[in-house]
């Protein structure tokens, strides 16, 4: 069948089937070309030839007559003779080209020629009876014979001639008709051959194309959905050809996936499930697939192996066997599975170990710890005496503490007036410096008003002097003037002494008062030192007043403690007796634990050496007694707080005299 | 004090001025003095010796004045209320070749540190000049004189302004 068949196969028929149209086609053609080519060449060669001749003939003919008539008429006898001898030879000239023409098939043709040929020969008789008797200038006879017998022999010929012309006219339009029915029938094959090659071509096309095409486009959509993931794919062999082989391919292909896709998921989902021991036949698997079966086989051995080995240690671990150890070698991440177990194990083993030794511990602590709670229980009762020593103690403090504050109390009435009579003094030191100021400024007016009068001498020298000079440059008559001029002199000389002198006097005083100035200056700066003193002494006492009171107050707030610290005491008694007793009871727990632990087995274990003892009371409590009379011997020095350390204190004592 | 004690070129006896300069005293002949003033205001001039100190306006005349510590090459003092100018008359000065503006009477004031008095020196208290030997000049003393137990040096100032410097002095007094 052609389904069967190769593409090669398929294709051929197609192109063949095509061909086989065109080459009928093209006959069809040809044989109503060649029809149509045979009737147009019978019409040009016979039909037209015959009817142009025909015709001919018949004005030949006339033109003969219409000589004779001319020759009867009495024309020119010589010319008309002569075209009559040309016209009759062309005119035998047509009746043999015809001649050679003739049809001898046709009937009706002949019949006609026949006649035609006896009418000549009755013509032509005429004629040459008529021609003779031209050349032997017998017109008359000429004309009789030419009225007589000629005109008839002339119309027979031509109507004969008139029929063979109407003969042809009627064949040639025969084979026209014919021409055009056989044309007309040709056009009609022709076409029809086209559509129907047309039509099978197409179909034949269509299907040929059909049968290629659809089943590589079903192996396409198969291979789509392979990329989109889906295996669970069948694809329908149903032709041999290249397509059906291509599909078998596709579909083992699809297969050998498949079965790979279900031995994964075979493998995971019993690995899911905790089936760690299936594996996959690799046997069903060639080359890649088959590697890739078995590389997931032996990645489930490679997770499975040290799985088995930390649960048999696991195992071992908890019937107590601590020592237990993952000892094969593993790769990656399961190098660190195997060490972290491993750790696991060590650690817990230490652990167990250090509880051993921590238990052994415990077991020393309890024992300190019954033989700490018995002495404890002794000190108590001794601390409880000790206590009411420091009670009445406290009694004695309050009371000193009273005399104190009264003390203070005076002490600062005592600041307050000293600190009014320094302020006293200090108003009045302020007055004496005001004063010392206006006698410098005074002295310094003064000095001015010197430094004038010295100028004054100074000019008053230097008039003189002038006066002496005029006095000389008058010669005898200046006599009397320099003497004026000389005591002037010595008036000036007079004043400028007094004033220098009076300067002296107002320097001295003025350094005097300055002196004073600074002496008042120092006087005031020790009163504000004296009265920033006497402040501290004041705040100094008042804090004393204060401290006192609080001390006071502390005091009672000691009695208070002391009675508390007094019950707690006796709390403190009882406490002990049961602790004593607690660590008697943890003592045996220890021991019970110790018990527990060394039942695990452990790569090296702690030599038990506690048990529980009696404490030694005595030798224990030896230490303790000592200890406390320590305390006893010593008692806090930070209560030791002298005044001294408190106040610059020395110094003082005098003035405080002088203000009492 | 003599009556009739007048300049005696010869032996010099006559009136003077004295005056203090670092201690020593000077004496001028009151006959060479204009007037004695205290220091005024000094107008500096340029260009002149180190020791010209300037002008002063002196009742409307321009004279000029120059500091005698300088002109002696003693050290210079800062001017207090004792300093004085002594205002010389020159074309009085007999000893004076004064070949041009004979007529002319030209002032130049000299600042000394403190004016003393006006004495009289006689012919026996007057001393000549000492000689220290030729390249040393002193010209410009016109004798020693001895007053009271103090040695007056009497000055001629005709001598101690040159002729050079009074050139000077006189173009200065435009």
């Amino acid at each position: 069948m052609l389904k069967n068949a190769k593409i090669g196969a398929k294709l051929s028929i197609g192109f063949g089937i095509l061909i086989v149209v065109i080459i009928v086609l093209a006959i069809v053609t040809m044989v109503s070309f060649k029809n149509v080519g045979d009737i147009k060449d019978e019409l040009l060669t016979e039909n037209f030839v015959k009817f142009d001749l025909t015709n001919r003939l018949s004005s030949i003919v006339a033109n003969v007559s219409i000589e004779y008539y001319r020759i009867q008429n009495g024309s020119d006898i010589r010319s008309s003779r002569r075209l009559i001898d040309e016209t009759v030879a062309e005119c035998n000239r047509t009746v043999e080209s015809y001649t050679e023409l003739l049809d001898r098939n046709n009937t009706d043709e002949m019949a006609i020629w026949d006649e035609l040929i006896r009418f000549r020969t009755i013509f032509l008789s005429v004629a040459g009876q008529m021609n003779n008797q031209i050349d032997a200038g017998e017109l008359e006879s000429f004309a009789e014979t030419f009225d007589s017998s000629f005109d008839r022999a002339a119309n027979n010929y031509l109507t004969v001639i008139q029929r063979l012309v109407e003969f042809q006219r009627q064949g040639a339009y025969g084979k026209g008709v014919e021409l055009s029915g056989v044309h007309q029938k040709d056009l009609l094959t022709i076409n029809l051959v086209i559509i129907i090659g047309l039509i099978t071509a197409i179909i034949f096309a269509v299907f040929i194309t059909k049968m290629i095409t659809k089943p590589i486009r079903e192996c396409v959509d198969i291979a789509q959905k392979l990329e989109k993931g889906q295996t669970r794919l069948t694809i329908k062999v149903d032709t041999k050809d290249e397509t059906g082989e291509l599909k078998d391919a596709m579909q083992k292909m699809i297969l050998a996936i498949k079965s790979m896709y279900d031995d994964c998921m075979y493998l995971s989902s019993e690995a899911i499930e905790g089936r760690l021991k299936s594996r996959a036949d690799t046997a069903k698997h060639e080359n890649d697939f088959a590697k890739l079966v078995n590389y997931i086989n032996m990645t489930l051995d490679a997770i499975v192996n040290p799985i088995t080995e930390a649960m048999e240690v696991m195992e071992m671990i908890a019937n107590k066997d601590l020592t237990a150890r993952i000892k094969s070698d593993y790769k990656g991440d399961l190098l660190d599975f195997k060490k972290n177990i491993n750790l696991a194990g060590q650690t817990l083993e230490e652990s167990i170990i250090q509880v051993d030794s921590n238990v052994e511990q415990i077991l020393a602590a309890s024992n300190e710890i019954a033989s700490g709670a018995q002495s404890l229980a002794e000190s108590t009762s001794e601390q409880a005496s000790s206590l009411e020593e420091i009670s009445s103690s406290l009694e004695e403090i309050n009371s000193l503490t009273g005399n104190n504050a009264d003390s203070a109390k005076s002490g600062l009435r005592l600041a307050d007036q000293a600190v009014s009579a320094v302020e006293q003094s200090n108003v009045s030191m302020e007055k004496m410096n005001k004063a010392m100021d206006s006698i410098l400024k005074s002295s310094q007016e003064t000095g001015k008003i010197i430094k004038t009068i010295e100028d004054i001498a100074f000019q008053t020298n230097l008039l003189a002097l002038n006066a002496a000079v005029e006095a000389a440059h008058a010669g005898d008559a200046g006599k009397g003037f320099a003497v004026v001029a000389e005591e002037v002199k010595n008036l000036a000389l007079r004043s400028a002494e007094a004033a220098k002198n009076t300067n002296s006097l107002i320097e001295e005083s003025s350094r005097n008062s300055e002196m004073g100035s600074n002496i008042v200056e120092q006087v005031t700066k020790s009163f504000l030192e004296m009265k920033e003193q006497f402040s501290k002494v004041k705040s100094i006492v008042n804090e004393i007043s204060a401290s006192s009171d609080e001390q006071a107050h502390g005091v009672n707030q000691i009695s208070t403690g002391v009675h508390e610290m007094n019950k707690g005491t006796q709390q403190n008694a009882a406490n002990a007796e049961q602790s004593a007793a607690a660590a008697q009871e943890l003592n045996n727990q220890a021991e019970e634990l110790k018990g527990l632990v060394n039942n695990f087995k452990v790569s090296r274990k702690v030599e038990s050496q506690n048990h529980y003892k009696q404490p030694k009371n005595n030798h224990l409590l030896n230490d303790r007694r000592q200890k406390t009379a320590k305390i006893e011997h010593n008692p806090p020095k930070a209560l030791e707080i002298k005044p001294e350390n408190l106040l610059p204190l020395n110094g003082f004592d005098d003035d405080f005299d002088d203000f009492k | 004090m003599s009556d009739d004690l007048i300049f005696n070129p010869k032996t010099n006896e006559g009136k003077y001025l004295t005056f203090n300069l670092l201690e020593e005293q000077y004496g001028i002949s009151v006959y060479d003095i204009m007037q004695i003033i205290a220091i005024p205001n000094i107008i500096k001039i340029p260009q002149t010796p180190h020791y010209v100190k300037g002008v002063i306006n002196l009742r409307g005349k321009i004279i000029p004045v120059m500091d005698l510590r300088l002109r002696f090459s003693l050290p210079e003092q800062e001017y207090d209320d004792k300093t004085s100018i002594i205002v010389i008359s020159l074309h009085t000065i007999s000893s004076l070749q004064n070949t041009f503006q004979e007529d002319q009477e030209t002032f130049v004031g000299i600042i000394v540190d403190k004016v003393l008095e006006v004495i009289d020196i006689h012919a026996n208290d007057i001393e000549s000049k000492p000689t220290f030997g030729v390249e040393l000049d002193t010209d410009f003393i016109l004798a020693m004189a001895k007053v009271k137990n103090i040695v007056v040096t009497l000055l001629d100032m005709g001598k101690i302004l040159t002729s050079r410097e009074l050139e000077h002095i006189q173009k200065m007094k435009i």
